[in-house]
């Protein structure tokens, strides 16, 4: 299999090459275009109830398409559905751990576990999901906003609607920022304090900040 | 008529520079800045793009403003709604189809029309109508994303959402992204456009849709 | 203290790097990340009583009323910024006075002095009021936009749809005003626009907004009471 990030670095989408015989995994809806030898098959991988689980504790959607390359060689070109960026990550026996929504696709081998995220907002409100990845193969997800690179080395803190993805190697614990009035009008909310070596990726465009800013705009349902 | 493409390439804004009585035709709603010197005139559809009904336009609003500049080196900015890029297209007694809502502005030598998609269950959303664009002159395009040039050699398909453009020698069907039910209701894929031919086409690495299901899951209820 | 944007235009991300000493004032949520030796002082945007009412309005602009103080006592410490909206981020140093559209602030030196100016006029469907954020003295200010910032030299006239107003600087005569005739107004889709006339800078941006918040409600689901 081969892969291009094409459109980078604000709507990229990634061009996957596949040998005759070959497959690629992908979230439903994410696929934009592919040569019509591709064939195409939803399964809920791992089995029902892993994928139902997976679903509604990550917000992933339900089933997972399988494309396959029939008769000779075919490509498909995959998107996410966010505003931002794209990557690719080879894993090789290692995990990475990565918050709603961000899986686009990867290689049939790589193993998709739901993994709670530990914690619920301080009022009730946020929670954080995570899917862990894990075997050899490549992985693709998205952002919302760009992907910023971080090495933590001892103690980094976040906001937790940046996160993206971390190496299991760091442990997180999440906190208020600053004192109560901080935590009623800064803005902020909880943090997420992550310890030791590991790589955190984050994105630059907090989804709850923005679904917040949204919200204001949704029409009332009216009581008929 | 000169033009700068600005902001590239996702939230592309164009700027035009007009001399007296040069004019331009735009989607409402388009105008970012302009210096005083022009005369605008809004335009309902009918006569430009030809009357049919307001659910048939998938997400064109029906009006169009018609810029005409009263003196030399006047300024007009004009960008689309949604994040995304704008492309240029030099028409040359030429044709290109354009997804609905993909048209920004055109010169008074380029005839807009739209034409029917081909699925009447998909009216009011994406793939619905297409835009045949021909003549010569000056059209200006939008993406919600980026656009990606495809070259097409036999066959391709295409997720309706990220169409853009296509050339006119491209022969397209509409029909259902995969065989059998449960993969249909189930894969995400609604419908897509399989191209035949030889020719060029330009998709959007994003749909608008999308990101609406996307803020969707993350709202409270 | 060090200033420097990456991700620009589309995600920018401001990286502050403050020595000991050093604050920064910012937005409440902007904060993506900071290191653990960062102290944050969470205090109202402008020292004026009373204003709780006239800031409210600011629903469109969104912008919060409270703001956070990022400071450092020992060692160096780094905070990230950012703004809501996709967009891009313009260091300006100031000396004098701007008015930027409140929801284009994301961070400014600690001595500058914040008031409001609040245009009052709603626009006919949209229902859009024009906040602005009166900003005068002597440091850096950080500014946000939703899309690219495009910066103009004004001198004579320009028309501006005002969704695309970042800021512009004072000295600048403005007029709010219905786009074209009526029914210009209810089609057009421009709805206001600001002409500015005289000589100064205006920053706009290439995205509206307003669009955007028309969009949203459009096509989100609705919600319960």
């Amino acid at each position: 299999m081969k892969y291009e990030i094409i459109g980078k670095p604000d709507f990229p989408c990634v061009k996957i090459n596949l040998d005759a015989e070959e497959s690629i995994v992908a979230e439903s809806g994410a696929m934009v275009s592919m040569s019509s030898n591709i064939e195409l098959k939803s399964s809920a991988k791992g089995g029902l109830f892993a994928s139902a689980k997976r679903a509604l504790l990550s917000g992933e959607s339900f089933f997972q398409s399988t494309f396959t390359a029939k008769g000779g060689p075919g490509e498909v070109y995959f998107t996410s559905e966010t505003t931002g960026d794209l990557e690719h990550i080879s894993l090789t026996g290692n995990e990475l751990i990565m918050s709603t929504g961000a899986y686009v696709c990867g290689s049939p081998e790589l193993e998709l576990d739901s993994k709670w995220g530990g914690f619920k907002g301080f009022f009730g409100g946020e929670g954080l999901f995570f899917l862990k990845a894990q075997g050899t193969g490549d992985l693709f997800f998205s952002s919302f906003g760009a992907i910023h690179e971080v090495n933590v080395n001892g103690d980094y803190i976040v906001d937790t609607g940046h996160i993206v993805a971390f190496e299991p190697t760091l442990s997180y614990s999440i906190e208020k920022v600053g004192g109560l009035k901080s935590l009623f009008f800064s803005g902020e909310g909880l943090v997420c304090r992550f310890s030791g070596n590991g790589k955190l990726y984050l994105q630059t465009r907090n989804q709850n900040s923005f679904t917040a800013w949204a919200n204001q705009f949704r029409r009332v349902e009216s009581k008929n | 008529m000169d033009f700068k493409l600005k902001h590239q390439p996702s939230y592309s804004l164009v700027e035009l520079t007009m001399n007296q009585g040069e004019q331009i035709r735009t989607e409402a709603g388009a105008m970012v800045y302009m210096s005083p010197d022009f005369k605008v005139e809004t335009k309902f559809g009918s006569g430009f793009l030809s009357a049919i009904g307001n659910k048939f336009l998938g997400g064109e609003s029906l009006f169009i403003n018609e810029y005409t500049a009263s003196s030399n080196n006047a300024v007009l900015g004009l960008a689309t709604d949604l994040a995304g890029d704008v492309a240029h297209i030099k028409m040359n007694e030429s044709t290109l189809i354009l997804q609905g809502g993909a048209f920004l502005a055109s010169s008074p030598g380029v005839n807009i029309k739209p034409i029917f998609g081909g699925i009447k269950s998909l009216i009011g959303k994406e793939g619905a109508f297409l835009l045949k664009a021909n003549g010569t002159g000056d059209l200006f395009y939008t993406s919600y994303g980026a656009i990606v040039p495809i070259e097409v050699d036999g066959s391709y398909i295409v997720d309706t959402g990220h169409l853009v453009a296509f050339e006119e020698n491209l022969t397209y069907k509409l029909k259902k992204a995969s065989k059998g039910l449960l993969s249909t209701v189930t894969s995400g894929e609604g419908f897509v456009f399989e191209f035949s031919g030889n020719g060029k086409l330009w998709i959007q690495s994003r749909v608008p849709d999308g990101f609406i299901s996307w803020i969707s899951r993350l709202l409270p209820r | 203290m060090q200033i420097d944007i990456k991700y620009n235009p589309s995600y920018a991300l401001a990286l502050v790097s403050l020595e000991p000493g050093e604050e920064i004032k910012a937005e409440g949520g902007a904060m993506v990340s900071m290191s653990s030796n960062v102290k944050i002082e969470t205090h109202k945007a402008v020292k004026k009583q009373g204003l709780l009412k006239s800031l409210k309005a600011a629903v469109l602009g969104g912008e919060s009323f409270w703001m956070n103080t990022f400071s450092v006592q020992a060692g160096k410490g780094d905070v990230t910024l950012a703004p809501t909206l996709p967009g891009d981020i313009t260091k300006m140093a100031i000396n004098g006075t701007v008015f930027v559209q409140s929801s284009s602030f994301l961070a400014g030196s600690t001595n500058l002095d914040f008031d409001t100016k609040f245009q009052g006029m709603k626009g006919f469907l949209s229902g859009e009021s024009l906040f602005f954020l009166k900003i005068s003295g002597d440091g850096d200010l950080l500014l946000s936009s939703y899309g690219g910032i495009e910066e103009r030299e004004i001198n004579g006239s320009m028309i501006v749809d005002t969704g695309h107003i970042v800021a512009f600087e004072e000295g600048l005569e403005y007029k709010i005003k219905k786009f074209g005739g009526w029914k210009s107004f209810f089609f057009s889709g421009e709805g206001l626009i600001m002409e500015f006339t005289g000589k100064g800078k205006i920053w706009m941006q290439s995205r509206n907004v307003t669009s955007l918040g028309g969009w949203l409600k459009k096509m989100l689901p609705p919600k319960k009471q």
